[in-house]
């Protein structure tokens, strides 16, 4: 009844050996993962920000936000690339990596729920719940590493932290860019703890 | 079967909420010798801490009633290069350039420049760096814990935000005592309302109605600068000259319009399981 996708995040381990007894995808193929959580992102944003949804705002968002595919997709080309040993083709890896994309996708889905009660508080609180997706996935590049790449435990452990270090460095970087610089994230911190 | 039909569900909710999109611009209704506009001048756009590209923040401003709106990130003019990008259509709504000018003294809207302010000044410096760009300064939430906003800086700027949506009482307290006080060293002083949208649908909760004698960027930034206009927070409750703000009621500016509501909430319920179902099934 579980997407694959769905399974890898419940159960990664026993997921990917089953994902990597599969047939190979093409390029195309290998495009389609990353292509949904960009249709995600394309769709939850708009929901939240204005309780609509057309092709349009599908389109513009999507274009907007397209950067951080992007970046993910680097970074699983970095992984990929610098472990020899893996037990698939790139392009299979590379599908598989993107298998792992429920816990942020679900972050996303999110956010359209929580903008929908008018006394929320948005950013405070889809900032302290993206720490589920940041752990979550984190367990799952674990296991991806262990049975896609082909790593023996501590490796896949150290690279599950190292992906979780850039990670968290990429979407702090992002996060100061947008709030104005390190003063001003300074200043937002000290004002909201000033309410409590 | 059933990621199938969730793929059916989400396909159908995109095509009900595209051809249900009927958005028409309706022009502003006048005062005399002006035009009243609607505005919001403190918008967070893509790319930015928005979510929302201009072009999509233009369309929800006409869903929403406004007449101009202005992009505003912090410390950054990116989404603001796309703003010339937008066709120049008259039955839609205005969108001016700008930038929430952010130091951790204070928080400074500048509306109508065309290049970034750097935020490394006093308030009354910044606000000389905005005038020379032909555009205005809006204290933004001006909060006590600002200390930037000294008697001489509320005497520089063009306005002050005295409807802001902000959820702690003491802050509106904060803007209207802000408002009050700035009034009495420059009488003209512009009270704004501003919605600070980010990635909620509340755009325009909180606006600026602008007397302008002509519906242009021009118009606009001289009737905020003659202090011609009336706050409005999401509450209702309206603030500036009493002689402007009877204008308003009398006026009955246009609010949101939502023609088709009932396809709009079903293209949406469905959209959004359609894609989760994609997702998980």
């Amino acid at each position: 009844m579980l997407s694959s996708d769905a399974r890898v995040a419940l159960r990664p381990d026993a997921t990917f050996r089953e994902l990597i007894a599969e047939r190979p995808p093409g390029f195309w193929r290998a495009l389609a993962r990353p292509a949904l959580v960009l249709l995600v992102i394309a769709v939850g944003l708009p929901i939240a920000a204005v309780h609509q949804v057309t092709v349009k705002l599908v389109l513009t968002t999507a274009a907007a936000w397209s950067f951080i595919v992007v970046v993910q997709m680097a970074i699983a080309a970095a992984m990929i690339a610098s472990a020899p040993s893996r037990r698939v083709s790139f392009l299979h890896a590379f599908d598989l990596w993107f298998a792992g994309h429920v816990p942020y996708s679900l972050w996303i889905l999110a956010i359209p729920l929580v903008t929908a009660v008018p006394a929320g508080t948005p950013h405070e609180l889809m900032g302290l719940a993206f720490i589920v997706p940041l752990v979550w996935t984190t367990v799952i590049v674990a296991a991806f590493c262990r049975v896609v790449l082909g790593l023996a435990a501590a490796d896949a452990s150290r690279r599950a932290a190292l992906h979780l270090a850039t990670v968290v460095i990429v979407v702090a970087a992002l996060a100061t860019w947008a709030a104005g610089g390190p003063a001003a994230i300074v200043s937002y911190v000290a004002h909201r703890l000033g309410r409590i | 079967m059933a990621r199938t039909l969730a793929t059916i569900m989400f396909a159908l909710g995109i095509l009900i909420g595209t051809v249900s999109d009927r958005v028409t611009y309706r022009p502003p209704p006048r005062s005399g010798e002006y035009f009243v506009l609607a505005g919001d001048f403190h918008v967070h756009a893509a790319p930015g801490d928005g979510s929302l590209t201009p072009w999509t923040l233009r369309d929800e401003a006409a869903r929403r009633g406004l007449d101009v709106i202005a992009i505003t990130n912090h410390n950054q003019f990116l989404a603001d290069r796309l703003v010339p990008l937008l066709s120049a259509d008259v039955d839609q709504p205005i969108v001016l350039q700008g930038e929430e000018v952010t130091h951790s003294d204070y928080h400074l809207i500048a509306v109508g420049i065309d290049h970034v302010v750097r935020a490394d000044r006093p308030v009354v410096d910044v606000v000389a760096a905005i005038h020379s760009q032909g555009g205005v300064a809006i204290a933004a939430h001006p909060m006590r814990a600002f200390p930037g906003y000294t008697d001489a800086a509320l005497a520089a700027v063009d306005g002050t935000e005295v409807a802001h949506p902000e959820r702690v009482e003491r802050y509106r307290r904060d803007y209207i005592e802000t408002f009050a006080r700035a009034r009495r060293m420059n009488p003209h002083i512009a009270p704004i309302g501003s919605s600070d949208v980010h990635n909620t649908p509340a755009l325009g909760d909180c606006r600026t109605f602008v007397f302008a004698r002509e519906r242009s960027a021009r118009g606009v930034l001289e009737a905020i600068r003659a202090g011609r206009t009336v706050a409005a927070d999401e509450r209702g409750r309206l603030f500036g000259d009493a002689s402007l703000v009877e204008q308003v009621r009398a006026a009955r500016p246009r609010g949101p319009s939502d023609p088709h509501r009932d396809w709009r909430r079903a293209s949406v319920l469905l959209t959004y399981v359609g894609l989760a179902g994609v997702v998980l099934l």
